[in-house]
């Protein structure tokens, strides 16, 4: 299935396409897409991660077309 | 039920004639309302050659087609004149509560030619508009005036005012006009038009229902945003103090990564756009030292000072916008600052910040807060007000500025009393004051001696607060959008966010690619360029916000909410093609009144002429003659002039809307 992902630079965003979709199997939790995209142990506690724009653990199971986004600085004003 | 009104009001205010015009369908399909139905009217009304500051140019208030439909974010009113600043298209928009006024009003725009002959405000009631003397207010600040004006004109309804400070009425060309006790329409010089022609304000109460073509729609599309807006809250953990190490993290990755802009509501419902205090010193974003500096000058020690956190502790109100969900702005207790005088200041955007901030090496922030205040009360630009103090600390140090010509005053960085000082000398005109009031680039020809070095201008109009060093898009739009200088047009940060490529079909989509792209000139970054200047028209002809619009076309609907609103059916390519018709009419708005494109090219700082030798943005230098040609030419223009190729005049039918267009 296809998930939605909005990943920093930081990470390893290799098997996301450019519509933004990361393909996992059937079943798999936020824990999963943290490990394809090689999220650091020492980040995952600091890293603000929603899915479907709220708060979720990493044991969440996803389904199809979930969303998937991360908090990352960006200057504006 | 289109979403617009129909007609505009236009009154002259040498003969005191006012007037209603009908504004046939065709237009709006063609150019939307807000900036577009602005450049329609302007183009048509001033002749070539007008003195910006004479009776003949057209000062114009217009709404967004959207304003008033249940969409949400749409709520900016435009004020749009020729710009005695640059010569050419001038226009600055502003959110508070004035765009449904005018629609309400029954109107989607007001405009005015002339002179009056003495001061006057325009006051729109159920008894019609009417003309009315404003001698009482005159010489009164903005907010004081506003005040006065609306107690005097409440009867059931609270009115929308927009008015000029002290800064409009003495012509500074660097004034704007206010809005609803601290909110400006800054930039273009507007307040100085509206001054000229002695208008003090206009003071709208209607009633008029603003109707549209399936509000259930509107209505369903609105809710969807609003939903993942009231999400998004940040955790308490998270401090300001954090920020400047996530801008620090930014310039070690080396690439860049197109976001989900809904998380961007997260820092902005927090903090609102001082969020970047800090962080955009560390990423690189911040200009420093009048372009010359960096981090490695306005250190931890300096940016510490001015952290979001310590701007919004003395927010004790949020202020939201009419029709906004997302409340960036706020109101700050200040009265125990410069002994009192001011009681609350609108809290200060991060331009003014960084402007007041790193750009003048200042990390007073009891400064900031108080020049904050004056600058929105006499009606003056922050951003153009900060670079013409950056521009004379410069020249003070370099001696072309001695203490006989600065009354005294010793202009060293960092020096917030000076600062103070100056900003009150320049809203009074007083001796150096009065030569920075009408911004850096005259200045610099007044003071002559090489000065035009260290005025950083783009066409006239001094830089938003955002490097075009760090972001060389933003460098490109400084320099080719029609009304130079701003900083709301396009950036690379911007388009990754909004996400064009989703909806529409020629914008290049965005994965993860290495930073040292954006330092190339190539056809797919113009046409990033492009669809960026394309889009913001649209959103300006909405009455849109520029940070609901990077919050990205997934999330903020603008497309869909223009087909639920009009019945018109278009696609997302279609109404990009509006953007381009709006863009270039625009241009030939200045075509029309001499202006060569090429003139508004960057400062030679802004693209690292020479590169800067420490910090973030170190040996970055930006190609920007070769970024301006290949813009011009993906936009159909000519791209070494950057005038508009008569074919694409034809292909956008501009040559059948505007008579002297053929």
């Amino acid at each position: 299935m296809k998930v939605k992902v909005y990943a920093p630079a930081f990470l390893n965003g290799d098997e996301i396409d450019e519509m933004g979709n990361l393909t996992v199997p059937a079943g798999a939790t936020l824990r999963d897409v943290y490990k394809k995209l090689q999220v650091p142990l020492l980040l995952r506690p600091v890293l603000i991660c929603r899915v479907n724009y709220e708060k979720s653990r990493l044991d969440r199971k996803l389904q199809e077309g979930d969303v998937i986004s991360f908090l990352f600085p960006i200057s504006g004003g | 039920m289109k979403g617009y009104m129909g007609k505009i009001l236009f009154v002259n205010l040498t003969s005191g004639q006012i007037e209603e015009r009908i504004i046939p369908d065709r237009v709006y399909e063609m150019l939307l309302s807000g900036v577009g139905l602005g450049a329609y009217v302007l183009y048509n009304e001033i002749p070539a050659g007008t003195d910006p500051l004479g009776p003949e140019n057209v000062l114009g208030f217009t709404s967004g087609l959207l304003t008033g439909t249940g969409s949400l974010m749409t709520g900016r009113w435009m004020v749009v004149c020729k710009s005695p600043l640059t010569g050419g298209w001038g226009d600055a928009n502003c959110g508070g509560t004035l765009a449904p006024a005018i629609k309400q009003c029954g109107y989607d725009g007001i405009f005015f030619s002339g002179i009056a002959e003495k001061p006057v405000y325009l006051l729109i009631n159920n008894k019609g508009p009417q003309l009315k003397d404003a001698s009482h207010v005159w010489g009164k600040d903005a907010t004081e005036s506003e005040e006065i004006l609306r107690a005097e004109n409440t009867v059931k309804k609270k009115p929308a005012v927009a008015v000029i400070g002290t800064a409009g009425e003495k012509v500074s060309l660097i004034a704007g006009v206010c809005h609803d006790g601290g909110r400006i329409a800054a930039r273009s010089g507007g307040g100085a038009v509206m001054g000229s022609k002695r208008l003090k304000a206009i003071v709208l109460v209607g009633s008029k229902p603003i109707k549209c073509h399936d509000p259930q729609e509107v209505k369903k599309i609105s809710q969807a945003y609003a939903d993942k807006i009231r999400k998004q809250n940040l955790p308490g953990i998270v401090k300001g103090s954090l920020l400047p190490l996530m801008g620090k993290a930014m310039t070690s990755i080396k690439r860049v990564a197109p976001l989900d802009g809904m998380m961007f509501a997260l820092m902005m419902r927090k903090w609102g756009t001082p969020m970047s205090n800090g962080m955009a010193v560390t990423n690189g974003d911040t200009p420093i030292k009048n372009w010359a500096g960096s981090v490695k000058d306005y250190n931890r020690s300096y940016y510490s000072k001015i952290n979001a956190d310590y701007v919004i502790k003395r927010e004790y109100r949020k202020y939201h916008c009419y029709s906004c969900v997302v409340g960036c702005g706020g109101v700050c207790d200040i009265s125990d600052i410069g002994q009192g005088r001011f009681t609350h200041t609108h809290k200060p955007e991060y331009e003014t910040c960084s402007v007041f901030g790193g750009l003048l090496m200042n990390r007073d922030l009891d400064s900031i807060f108080y020049i904050n205040e004056l600058l929105n009360r006499a009606g003056m630009d922050s951003i153009s007000a900060g670079h013409a103090v950056a521009f004379a600390m410069e020249c003070y140090e370099k001696g072309l500025l001695t203490p006989e010509d600065t009354g005294g005053l010793k202009l060293t960085w960092g020096n917030a009393q000076a600062v103070v000082k100056l900003i009150e000398m320049m809203i009074a005109r007083e001796g150096l004051g009065d030569i920075l009031a009408d911004g850096v680039k005259i200045a610099a020809g007044k003071i002559g001696s090489g000065a035009e070095e260290y005025a950083i201008h783009a066409g006239g109009q001094e830089p938003g607060m955002h490097d075009s060093r760090f972001d060389p898009q933003m460098g490109v739009h400084y320099s080719t959008d029609p009304t130079p200088g701003r900083h709301t047009i396009g950036a690379a940060q911007y388009y990754n966010m909004t996400r064009l490529w989703e909806k529409v079909s020629w914008a290049p989509a965005v994965k993860i690619y290495p930073k040292d792209e954006e330092y190339i000139a190539t056809d797919r970054e113009a046409l990033k360029t492009v669809a960026g200047a394309c889009y913001k028209q649209i959103v300006d002809g909405i009455g849109g916000c520029l940070f609901a619009q990077i919050m990205g076309v997934q999330h903020w609907q603008a497309f869909e909410w223009l087909n639920a609103a009009t019945g018109w059916g278009k696609t997302p390519d279609e109404y990009m093609l509006i953007g381009k018709r709006m863009q270039t009419l625009r241009q030939l708005f200045n075509v029309k009144h001499g202006i060569e494109p090429k003139s508004f090219k960057i400062h030679p700082r802004m693209a690292g002429d020479p590169p800067l030798k420490e910090g973030p943005n170190k040996g970055r230098t930006v190609p920007i003659d070769d970024m301006m040609r290949l813009h011009w030419k993906h936009f159909g223009w000519d791209e070494n002039t950057g005038i508009p190729l008569p074919e694409t005049i034809q292909h956008l039918e501009l040559d059948q809307l505007v008579q002297e267009v053929r």
